[in-house]
């Protein structure tokens, strides 16, 4: 019991939403495709390597399984949504975030339903190790990540971004990039899901909620899109603001309430002033 | 901006350190001998913003009415008693940060929480590792019983009631039940062990409906449910949901005898489905008997703690029980610095206490064991069934 | 007594409760292009208005104005202080979107913070009726909400069609920059939307708070289905919003007829996939021109 505990907590968690907030900006920031499914596969792969772990697999293959389903479930939702545009892909890609909740609550043979699953073994004894194998993980998606928007491959992504038909122009098959895009940013989205659930220990079908969501694209928007580092802070930035409210002495009856206010505030403020994101290089329209 | 002075008025609202509960809003402390111990404080972790806000606020309520009346009587072996509140957002992720806090920054020996399932099988593990103790009101999962040593439950299981009302219905001479159940777990944990109990009673389920938390129009399955013509509905909801399904039932024009759970003991759901449409429900609650002296304290006190009726008295008053379990464990060391393992040691030896909320025993598994009893609601008010 | 007919009723009903959200979202949308999420919050907030008004000792029908004021004036107060500051700094509308996210949540904790997170219902002065015939059981509000969907698709289809507002706001919608050519001024205009899609929106908390109860996160689910059916009926159509609505509401109904009343939600967000990949300019929409 020490405060240390309470920091390591936060930076696991920031650790892991990180990876999750990264890789969704390969798809957003870099691909431009505003992918509001990325939460699904988050789900995904904590659901995946959680049913894998409680019955029996090793580790190593839970999260292994975890990955690669999501990133099938990735490049099953890019191939019919990616030849939408801009808002209809949002929108498409959010239909299948809550199609995938709802199949969570009801397919109660395979996800027990909102009962959950309990009892998800940690990956390792203690916090301090799973510390550091998380922020390894995502220094390792981080310089990933980087990397392929620095190759051929990556370059392309953004001129995709920029003006597909362009792209498309020069020769470029524009339709098999997106795929790769989001089946790539599913697959680290898996690996983040395995954490979260090996660490949590718990989950249930709200991880397919709005909640989570809203959250996401608030780390993904602070931090600026099609910038690495900038989706780190976000992350730091969104996880982190609720904190010191806890500090703040409200009346214990609104407690709850008035400390939301405050973080949608503090957001709100943050975007009026930042629009572009603290580290954003890009807008998209 | 407009914006920036907003956050500035809010931070403003809140008074400049925290208000320790045991002292009143007029900042003088209450009767009782406060020396220079510190004082002893204990955790709350509980929905207090989202969608279950009102069950947060139900035990907000409860936990500092107890706080309250314990400071009054002198405190714990002469401390006052604190309670830090935390908001568990009714999921994992929130409830791990929130019991991180507790544990690691402020140290409670013990916690009164979580609410939800979740908030609780997020927090056991780190309650379990850091030896405190851990007393959820509310929660309903099973898979909470194997949570670990220092998990408890002052709520029982689903399996009770369900015996209780299948039994009620038969007895009413109803062998065919349609159920109609929220897709959640304490929903449909209720139903289900009202299933198995029917069945094994005889009864024929004749139709068997869900519907997600959040939906509010339940006209179709209320539809099905009569297509299924069965004798006698049994429902499985929470307070918001419960009283319009009710009320849609009834708009329906359909006669049937309702049952359900303790949602249906509720005041506010009276309100919300109109008292007419509620009359004649028979439902079942942990044997708390809204009349004994304490319960009806509780109500009565925690209503204006509230400032407004108990969205689920029933789990108000576990979680009020809670609070006390926690005094009386503390005072029998008085000595010792507060842990949770002396919580946890006491509360296994809890056999046939009487709280607000019934006669509670605690089994070895940390699970609360209560009778319960057959209620029905008559003209808005709630009375034992014949 | 039909299953089918009754199924069939409780679809439109249904149906018209989404469209009642959903115009108001569309509207705004058509006209600004921005996703206002924060629409249901500001749905609940008119709920929540229309509690504390009708519970005061004043007439019904004042109670109600006061309701439609306070509600144009909150929803008029989101525009200026959260999405005209992110306008004029071009803002891309992925920030406007998390944007009215934010106020979405802050106006949940608002309600919560001065209203309680009980249940709270909307008094009928007059006994709200179970009507029978031709074997369905429908009720006087759930005619009246009916009656209202269908009275806003005429209305916004006139509005959009053949007013010289309606006119102006998809010219501001067509091409921001040569409508302000013409003397269209952006600003009013938008000022003039958030105003009417207000009206809409405390029209539907006042429907929705009467039939459904109040409960502080309500507007939240009703977004999402609203926008749902938008999308359904055709985002770059006002009325066709109202149209899918419907066309929403009837499916789930009708769908869970067979299928386990669990897939009721699935069966809406399955409509939407489904729309967006064959017809994603839905029933009513023009097809979208490539940026």
């Amino acid at each position: 019991m020490a405060f240390i505990n309470y920091l390591i907590h936060l930076a696991i968690l920031v650790c892991i939403y990180g990876m999750l907030t990264v890789s969704l900006n390969l798809a957003v920031g870099f691909t431009g495709l505003i992918n509001l499914g990325h939460i699904a596969f988050f789900g995904i792969g904590a659901y995946t390597s959680a049913l894998l772990a409680l019955n029996g697999y090793p580790l190593w293959a839970a999260i292994l399984g975890a990955a690669l389903i999501a990133a099938l479930a990735g490049i099953i939702l890019a191939f019919p949504t990616t030849r939408l545009k801009g808002d209809y892909l949002a929108l498409a890609t959010l239909g299948f975030t809550f199609i995938v909740g709802s199949i969570a609550r009801n397919w109660t043979s395979l996800t027990r339903g909102p009962l959950g699953l309990p009892g998800i073994p940690k990956y390792a004894a203690s916090n301090q190790t799973l510390l550091w194998i998380a922020a390894g993980t995502l220094l390792a998606f981080s310089i990933t990540i980087y990397c392929i928007t620095k190759t051929r491959f990556g370059k392309t992504l953004q001129a995709v971004r920029d003006d597909e038909l362009a792209a498309a122009m020069l020769g470029k098959n524009t339709f098999v990039h997106k795929v790769a895009a989001m089946g790539i940013s599913a697959f680290f989205a898996g690996i983040a899901g395995s954490f979260f659930a090996h660490y949590i220990s718990f989950i249930d079908p709200s991880i397919f909620g709005l909640g989570d969501l809203v959250l996401l694209l608030s780390m993904l928007i602070v931090g600026g899109l099609a910038s690495v580092p900038g989706s780190f802070i976000g992350t730091a930035i969104i996880l982190l603001i609720p904190e010191p409210l806890r500090f703040i002495g409200f009346p214990s009856a609104l407690i709850g309430p008035m400390r939301e206010m405050l973080f949608a505030l503090i957001l709100l403020l943050i975007l009026i002033y930042r629009p572009k994101g603290i580290f954003g290089r890009v807008d998209l329209q | 901006m407009i914006l920036a002075v907003l956050v500035l008025i809010l931070m403003g609202c809140a008074p400049a350190a925290p208000l320790a509960e045991g002292v009143t809003e007029e900042g003088v402390v209450t009767k009782g001998e406060v020396k220079e111990l510190p004082p002893v404080r204990i955790g709350v972790l509980a929905p207090l913003a989202g969608d279950d806000a009102a069950y947060g606020q139900d035990v907000t309520a409860a936990v500092s009415l107890a706080v309250e009346q314990i400071n009054a009587a002198g405190g714990i072996n002469g401390r006052t008693l604190e309670a830090i509140f935390e908001n568990g957002g009714c999921n994992g992720k929130d409830a791990t940060t929130a019991a991180t806090k507790l544990i690691d920054v402020d140290k409670v020996p013990v916690i009164v929480g979580g609410y939800c399932s979740s908030e609780t099988l997020a927090a056991a593990p780190l309650a379990e590792a850091a030896q405190v103790a851990l007393i959820s009101p509310a929660s309903s999962n099973p898979a909470i019983s194997q949570a670990g040593d220092y998990v408890f439950r002052v709520t029982p299981s689903d399996a009770g009631q369900g015996v209780a009302i299948a039994g009620e219905m038969i007895k009413r001479g109803h062998h065919k039940a349609a159920v109609i159940v929220a897709n959640t777990d304490y929903t449909l944990g209720l139903a289900k062990a009202f299933k198995e109990s029917f069945e094994k009673l005889g009864g024929v389920i004749t139709s068997w409906e869900t519907y997600e938390k959040d939906a509010r129009d339940f006209r179709t399955q209320v539809a099905k449910v009569r297509a299924s013509k069965p004798d006698a509905i049994y429902l499985s909801a929470y307070p918001t949901d419960g009283a319009l399904v009710v009320k849609q039932i009834k708009q329906l024009k359909m006669t049937l005898p309702l049952f359900g759970g303790e949602t249906f003991g509720s005041k506010d759901v009276v309100e919300a489905a109109g008292k007419d449409n509620l009359e004649g429900i028979v439902y079942a609650t942990p044997k708390w008997d809204g009349t004994t002296p304490k319960a009806t304290d509780f109500l009565q006190r925690g209503g204006v703690k509230r400032g407004a009726e108990f969205s689920l008295p029933v789990f108000a008053a576990d979680a009020y029980d809670a609070v006390y379990l926690i005094a009386e464990a503390l005072k029998q060391k008085p000595d010792q610095e507060p842990t949770g393992t002396i919580v946890k040691d006491y509360l296994y030896t809890v056999k046939e206490w009487q709280g607000a909320g019934g006669m509670l025993t605690i089994d070895q598994n940390g699970d609360a064991v209560k009778e319960f009893q057959i209620m029905l609601v008559h003209n808005g008010e709630f009375q034992k069934a014949p | 007594m039909s299953l089918a007919a009754q199924l069939a009723v409780n679809g439109v009903i249904a149906g018209a409760i989404l469209a009642l959200v959903a115009s108001g979202f569309s509207l705004i949308y058509n006209v600004t292009k921005m996703m206002h999420f924060a629409h249901g919050a500001v749905i609940a907030l008119a709920a929540y208005f229309a509690h504390t008004f009708t519970s005061m000792p004043i007439a019904f029908p004042f109670a109600l104005v006061l309701t439609l004021v306070s509600t144009c004036v909150a929803g008029e107060l989101i525009n200026r202080l959260v999405y005209r500051p992110l306008r004029t700094r071009k803002a891309s509308s992925a920030v406007l979107l998390i944007a009215s996210l934010a106020a979405m949540i802050f106006l949940n904790a608002a309600i919560i913070t001065f209203w309680g997170a009980d249940i709270k219902t909307i008094r009928l002065p007059y006994a709200n009726a179970s009507i029978e015939f031709a074997g369905i059981i429908i009720t006087s509000v759930q005619l009246t909400i009916i009656a209202v969907a269908l009275v806003l698709l005429l209305v916004l289809w006139w509005l959009m069609k053949q007013t010289m507002i309606g006119k102006a706001m998809r010219a501001l919608a067509d091409n921001k920059d040569v409508a302000q050519t013409v003397g269209i001024n952006p600003e009013q205009l938008t000022t003039i939307t958030f105003l009417i899609g207000s009206v809409l929106a405390a029209v539907a908390g006042i429907l929705i708070g009467i039939e459904e109860n109040l409960h502080p996160a309500m507007g939240t689910s009703l977004i999402v289905k609203g926008f749902a059916g938008a999308v359904v009926g055709g985002m770059l159509s006002v009325p066709g919003a109202v149209l899918g609505a419907l066309l929403l509401g009837l499916a789930q109904n009708l769908g869970i007829w067979w299928l386990p009343s669990g897939y009721k939600d699935a069966i809406a967000f399955a409509l939407l996939f489904v729309f967006l990949l064959f017809r994603p300019q839905g029933l009513l929409g023009k097809k979208m021109r490539d940026a």
